[in-house]
C-alpha cells in the first residue's frame, strides 16, 4: 500500500499536452489494451444487473457445487448460486470501493497537501500526522476502523481511503513545494493574485498531473486492498457478493470446487492488471522523463 | 549527520507519541461501554461502577492517557479479555514467527527484486527486461491471499510436495522450518519483490547513463563491474529507502499471510484479537506495529547516511 | 603531418550514426585525422559539431544506438576492428580520457581512492599497499596536496579542480600513449583553469603521452596545442599548426571562431562576435557545405557540392570551396 510512485520532471503541462498525453497512452498498445478491459470491466459491472444471466442470490440446490459448463460459465458455489454473475455483481463492488475510496483520498488529502506545500507553519504538523497514519500498515489501520465502527462497504472504504491518505498528502505536498518556486507562480503574486487564487488557479491544475499518476495507481491497490479486507471478513459482509467474500468463502471447499476460488482471484487480476497498465502508460505518458529512456 | 540523525530521532518520538494517542483515543471510540465489557454481559451496575474505578475509567481522558503511558513505561498492557494472558507475553511470543517470516520474505524480495530489476535495466529492449517487466506487474496485480489459495491447491493439495500451514521455528528445525516457511515467503516476498524491481530498474537506468559510469567504462572496466561495483552502488539508495518504506506494506501482507497459511504469528493475533473484540490485545498489538514501523524508519534513515558518503561525511555541499 | 613513421593515432574516415527516436543522426560525417606520438592536438568545434563523440568512438564507448564506420588506428591497430574485450584493455591503459565535469564524472559513493586503485587492479593486477603507494604518488603528481589523506576522501570533499586533478590522476595511472581530454576546464572557474592546464601540459611532456584536447575554448588551444583539428557539423574543415591557424585561418568558420574569441586587442569594444546561426542537424551526408547557410561567402556551388579537405591557400588543409586568403600582418581588422 505504500508504493511510491515518481514524479514527472518539472514541466509546467497545459490541458492541452494532456490531451496529447492521452493520445500517447493510447498509441501504447498495452496501455490501450489496459484501457480497454477497464472500460469494458466498468460497462460490464455497470450493467450487471442486465448481464448476469441469473439473479446473484439465487440458491439452487438442484445444481450445488457444479464445474464450469454453457448453463453456469463460472460454474455454482455449494448453495447452487451462479459464480457468473455473483462475479458480475462482485466486481461492481471492487469498482465501487475502488473509486470512492481513491476519490475520497483525493478530496480529503490533496487540501492538505496543497496546505502543508505552501505554509511552512503547517507543513511540520501535517508531515507528522501524516508520519503517524503511515506508521499503522493500512491493514492494521483497516483493522482498527473494522472495529470501531464494524465491517460494511463503507468501512472499507473509509479504511482504504485513510490508508493512500499519505499517499496522495506526500505527492500533493512535493507537486506544491516544487511549483511554489517556479517563475509563473511568482509572476501571479506580482500580479497581486492572493493565495486562494494561487493555489486554485495556478498550482493545483499544474499538480493534476503527478495526482492523476498517483491516483491511477492507486485504484488497483484500493480494489486489491478491498478483497483483502472481505477475505478477511472486515469489509463487505455476505450477502453482498465481494470477490474477497467469494474467495474467503470457497476455502473451506477447495478439493471439491477449486474454480470458487480460482475465477474470482482471475477476475481481480484481470482488472488490476488491465488498471496498472493504463496507469504506466499514463505516467509514460505524463513523463518526459521515462521518455527520453 | 550528527544533527540529521538528532532531527529523524526527535521526529521518531514524535510520531511514536502521535501513535500512542491515536491507538488511545481508538479504543477509546470503540462502540460499547468498556467496563460494561470488562465487567461481562451479566454484571449489574454496581459491579460496573466498581470496575470503572478499578480500571480508572471515572477519571479525566488526560488523566487516563498520563497512566496508559505510564503503564506502557513498564512494558504493560494489560490481560487479554479472551485468553486472561498479559498482553506483552502473547506478543512476545508471537513476534518472532512474524519475524523468521518477515526476514524470508524481504530476503525473496531483494534477491529477486534487485536481481530482475538490474537484468532488465542492463538488458534495455530485449526479452529479459520483457519478462521481468512482466513478471513485475503481475506481481503488483495479484493479491498475495489469493496466490497463497492458488498456491496451495498447486503444492499443498494437487501435488502434496509442501505443507499448507502450521509453522516450525527455524532454531528447532531449519529443515521442515524452511519447508513450512518456503510457500508463504515466496506469497509474501512476491509483491514486494516486484515494487523493488520496479525502482532498481528505473533507478539503474539512471545511474547508468549518468557520467561517472562513461567514466568507469572508459578506464576499461567490464561490464559486470561499471554495473555493479559503479552503477547498483549508486542504485542502491534509492532502493533501500524503497525497501523501507515497503516494510508496512511487508506487515499488512504478513497479516494476510498468516491468516491463511496459518503461522501463529502476530498477523493472526491481530485479526483473532478483532473478531473476538478483544480490547487490549488491539492496543497492543496495533501500538507494538506502529512501534516497530516508526524504528524500522528510523533505521532505513541510518542506513541511508551509511551508504550514502554524502550525508555520511560532510564536507563541501553539492 | 611530421615525417617518418607511422602516427600513433590515425583516423580515416570515421562516420558516426545515431538511431535516435526522431529518426537517424549523422554525428560525425567522415573524419579524418592524426595524432603522432607525444603530440598535443586540439580538436575544436561548437557543441553538437561532433567533436566529443568523436573522441567516445575511438574505443567504442558510444551508446548501442551509435553506428560507427570507418578506420581507427592506434599504434598500427585498426581499433575499430578488435573485440570489445580488447578494446576494454586499452582504454584506462594506453588511451585514457579526462571528462568535462569532474563532479558527475567521478562516482560519488567511492573514494577516490577506490577510484584510482580501480584503474591499477584492471590494468597491472596491483592491489593493496602497492596500488595504494602507487595513488599516493599519482596524486601527488597531479599537485593534489595531503594525497594520503585525499585517498580516503569522496570526490564530494574535494574542490572542483581537486577534483579534475584527481581525474588526470585516475587517466595518467597506467601512463597511457594518449590521453582524451574532452573539454577538461570548461566546468571550473578560470582561475582554476590555468593550474588544469599546466598539470596537462607537464604531465604529458614528462610522461610522454600524446595529448588529443577536445575543447570549444580556443584560448586553451592557444595555450597548450600543437596542431589544431577544427569540426563543424560532424565534418573536419580545416587543420593546421596552432600558430598556423591562429595567423591564416582559411576556412569562413574558423575565421568566425577566432573572431569570437573576445580579444580587447583586437575588437576596440570588446565585445564577443557570434556566428549568426547554429550547427545544422543533419539526417545524412548532404552533397554541399554544411556551412553554407551562415557563410557570407557561401555562392550556388557551395550549396550543391561537396567541398573536400584539401590544402588551401595558406598550405594547410581546409574544406572550402573559397578559402580566405593569407592575411599579411597588420591588415586584419
Amino acid at each position: 500500500m505504500t508504493t511510491v510512485v515518481e514524479l514527472p520532471t518539472p514541466t509546467v503541462v497545459a490541458p492541452r499536452s494532456r490531451r496529447r498525453a492521452l493520445r500517447r497512452v493510447l498509441r501504447n498498445p498495452l496501455a490501450a489494451a489496459g484501457l480497454v478491459v477497464v472500460v469494458v470491466v466498468l460497462a460490464a459491472a455497470a450493467l450487471a444487473d442486465l448481464l448476469a444471466p441469473y439473479p446473484f442470490d439465487l440458491v439452487d440446490f438442484d445444481a450445488t457445487l457444479q464445474p464450469p459448463s454453457l448453463a453456469h460459465w463460472f460454474g455454482t458455489d455449494e448453495l447452487g448460486r451462479d459464480q457468473l454473475s455473483r462475479v458480475l455483481h462482485g466486481l461492481r463492488v471492487s469498482m465501487i470501493v475502488g473509486v470512492m475510496s481513491v476519490v475520497l483520498s483525493l478530496v480529503v488529502g490533496v487540501p492538505l497537501g496543497l496546505l502543508a506545500g505552501f505554509y511552512r507553519l503547517l507543513d511540520p504538523v501535517i508531515s507528522r500526522l501524516t508520519d503517524t497514519l503511515l506508521a499503522f500498515p493500512f491493514l492494521v489501520l483497516a483493522v482498527g476502523l473494522a472495529a470501531i465502527l464494524g465491517p460494511s462497504l463503507t468501512t472499507a472504504t473509509v479504511a482504504l481511503a485513510v490508508g493512500l491518505l499519505p499517499l496522495i498528502i506526500r505527492v500533493a505536498r512535493s507537486e506544491t513545494l516544487r511549483l511554489r518556486e517556479m517563475d509563473f507562480v511568482a509572476a501571479a503574486v506580482a500580479d497581486g493574485a492572493d493565495d486562494l487564487e494561487l493555489l486554485r488557479r495556478h498550482i493545483l491544475p499544474n499538480a493534476v498531473n503527478a495526482l492523476l499518476v498517483q491516483a491511477t495507481v492507486a485504484v488497483p491497490l484500493a480494489i486489491i486492498g478491498e478483497a483483502i479486507l472481505s477475505f478477511l471478513g472486515l469489509g463487505v459482509r455476505p450477502p453482498i457478493p465481494s470477490l474477497g467474500v467469494m474467495i474467503a468463502s470457497a476455502q473451506p471447499l477447495f478439493r471439491d470446487g477449486p474454480w470458487l476460488a480460482v475465477i474470482p482471484g482471475v477476475a481481480i487480476v484481470v482488472l488490476t492488471l488491465a488498471l496498472n497498465l493504463f496507469g504506466d502508460g499514463l505516467r509514460d505518458a505524463l513523463d518526459p522523463r521515462e521518455l527520453r529512456r | 549527520m550528527g544533527r540529521y540523525l538528532l532531527r529523524r530521532l526527535v521526529e521518531s518520538a514524535v510520531t511514536l507519541v502521535l501513535a500512542t494517542m491515536v491507538v488511545f483515543l481508538g479504543v477509546r471510540a470503540l462502540p460499547g461501554d468498556p467496563a460494561r465489557t470488562l465487567a461481562g454481559e451479566e454484571a449489574d451496575p454496581v459491579a460496573i461502577d466498581e470496575i470503572r474505578r478499578q480500571y480508572g475509567l471515572d477519571q479525566p481522558v488526560p488523566v487516563q492517557y498520563y497512566r496508559y503511558l505510564e503503564n506502557l513505561a513498564r512494558g504493560e498492557m494489560g490481560d487479554s479479555l479472551r485468553t486472561g494472558l498479559p498482553v506483552t507475553e502473547t506478543i512476545r511470543d508471537a513476534l518472532p514467527v512474524t519475524l523468521q517470516l518477515a526476514v524470508f520474505s524481504l530476503a525473496v524480495a531483494v534477491l529477486i527484486g534487485i536481481g530482475t530489476g538490474v537484468v532488465a535495466a542492463v538488458r534495455r529492449r530485449g526479452p529479459a527486461e520483457w519478462g521481468a517487466n512482466t513478471v513485475a506487474l503481475l506481481g503488483l496485480s495479484i493479491p498475495n491471499f489469493w496466490l497463497g489459495l492458488m498456491a496451495i491447491l498447486v503444492f499443498a493439495i494437487a501435488f502434496p510436495v509442501l505443507p499448507a500451514s502450521g509453522f516450525v521455528s527455524v532454531f528447532e528445525n531449519p529443515v521442515e522450518s524452511f519447508r513450512h516457511l518456503l510457500m508463504p515467503s515466496l506469497v509474501l516476498g512476491t509483491g514486494l519483490a516486484a515494487v523493488v524491481m520496479r525502482q532498481t530498474r528505473s533507478a539503474m537506468l539512471e545511474s547508468l547513463s549518468a557520467d561517472y559510469v562513461r567514466t568507469a567504462r572508459a578506464k576499461g572496466l567490464s561490464g559486470a563491474q561499471v554495473v555493479l561495483s559503479h552503477a547498483l552502488r549508486n542504485s542502491l539508495i534509492v532502493v533501500v529507502t524503497i525497501v523501507g518504506l515497503q516494510l508496512g506494506g511487508l506487515i499488512s501482507g504478513a497479516v494476510v499471510t498468516e491468516q491463511i497459511f496459518v503461522l501463529p504469528g502476530f498477523g493472526k493475533l491481530t485479526i483473532d484479537a478483532v473478531f473476538t473484540r478483544d480490547y487490549p490485545m488491539i492496543q497492543g498489538v496495533v501500538l507494538v506495529t506502529a512501534a516497530a514501523y516508526i524504528g524500522i524508519n528510523l533505521l532505513v534513515d541510518m542506513l541511508y547516511s551509511v551508504i550514502d558518503p554524502r550525508i555520511r561525511v560532510g564536507g563541501a555541499a553539492l | 603531418m611530421r615525417p617518418g613513421g607511422e602516427p600513433l593515432l590515425a583516423v580515416r574516415d570515421l562516420t558516426v550514426r545515431f538511431r535516435t527516436e526522431d529518426g537517424p543522426v549523422l554525428a560525425v560525417d567522415g573524419a579524418s585525422f592524426e595524432v603522432a606520438g607525444q603530440e598535443t592536438v586540439a580538436l575544436v568545434g561548437e557543441s553538437g559539431c561532433g567533436k566529443s563523440v568523436t573522441a567516445m568512438a575511438l574505443t567504442g564507448l558510444l551508446p548501442p544506438n551509435a553506428t560507427v564506420s570507418g578506420e581507427v588506428r592506434f599504434g598500427g591497430d585498426n581499433l575499430q576492428q578488435r573485440s570489445r574485450s580488447a578494446l576494454r584493455a586499452i582504454r584506462g591503459r594506453e588511451i585514457a580520457y579526462v571528462f568535462q565535469e569532474p563532479m558527475t564524472s567521478l562516482n560519488p559513493v567511492l573514494t577516490i581512492g577506490r577510484q584510482i586503485a580501480e584503474v591499477l587492479h584492471r590494468h597491472q593486477r596491483l592491489r593493496g599497499a602497492p596500488a595504494r603507494r602507487r595513488a599516493v604518488e599519482l596524486l601527488d603528481l597531479v599537485g593534489i596536496p595531503l594525497p594520503a589523506r585525499r585517498l580516503r576522501e569522496y570526490p564530494h570533499q574535494l574542490s572542483g579542480g581537486m577534483r579534475q586533478r584527481a581525474m588526470i590522476a585516475m587517466a595518467l595511472a597506467c601512463t597511457p600513449k594518449l590521453l582524451v581530454a574532452d573539454e577538461p576546464t570548461t566546468a571550473l572557474d578560470v582561475t582554476v583553469q590555468a593550474g588544469i592546464l599546466d598539470v596537462l601540459r607537464t604531465l604529458s611532456a614528462e610522461t610522454g603521452t600524446a595529448v588529443l584536447l577536445i575543447t570549444h575554448d580556443l584560448g586553451v588551444v592557444a595555450d597548450i596545442a600543437d596542431r589544431v583539428v577544427v569540426m563543424y557539423a560532424g565534418r573536419v574543415i580545416e587543420e593546421a599548426d596552432v600558430d598556423d591557424l591562429f595567423a591564416r585561418p582559411g576556412h569562413p568558420y574558423t575565421r568566425g571562431l577566432l573572431d569570437a574569441v573576445p580579444n580587447p586587442a583586437r575588437r576596440s569594444d570588446g565585445s564577443l562576435r557570434e556566428i549568426p546561426g547554429r550547427v545544422p542537424v543533419l539526417a545524412s551526408s548532404p552533397d554541399a557545405c554544411t556551412f553554407a547557410d551562415r557563410c557570407s561567402r557561401a555562392d550556388s556551388t557551395c550549396r550543391v557540392h561537396r567541398p573536400e579537405l584539401v590544402p588551401g591557400p595558406a598550405g594547410h588543409p581546409v574544406r572550402c570551396w573559397h578559402p580566405l586568403a593569407p592575411v599579411v600582418a597588420g591588415e586584419r581588422r
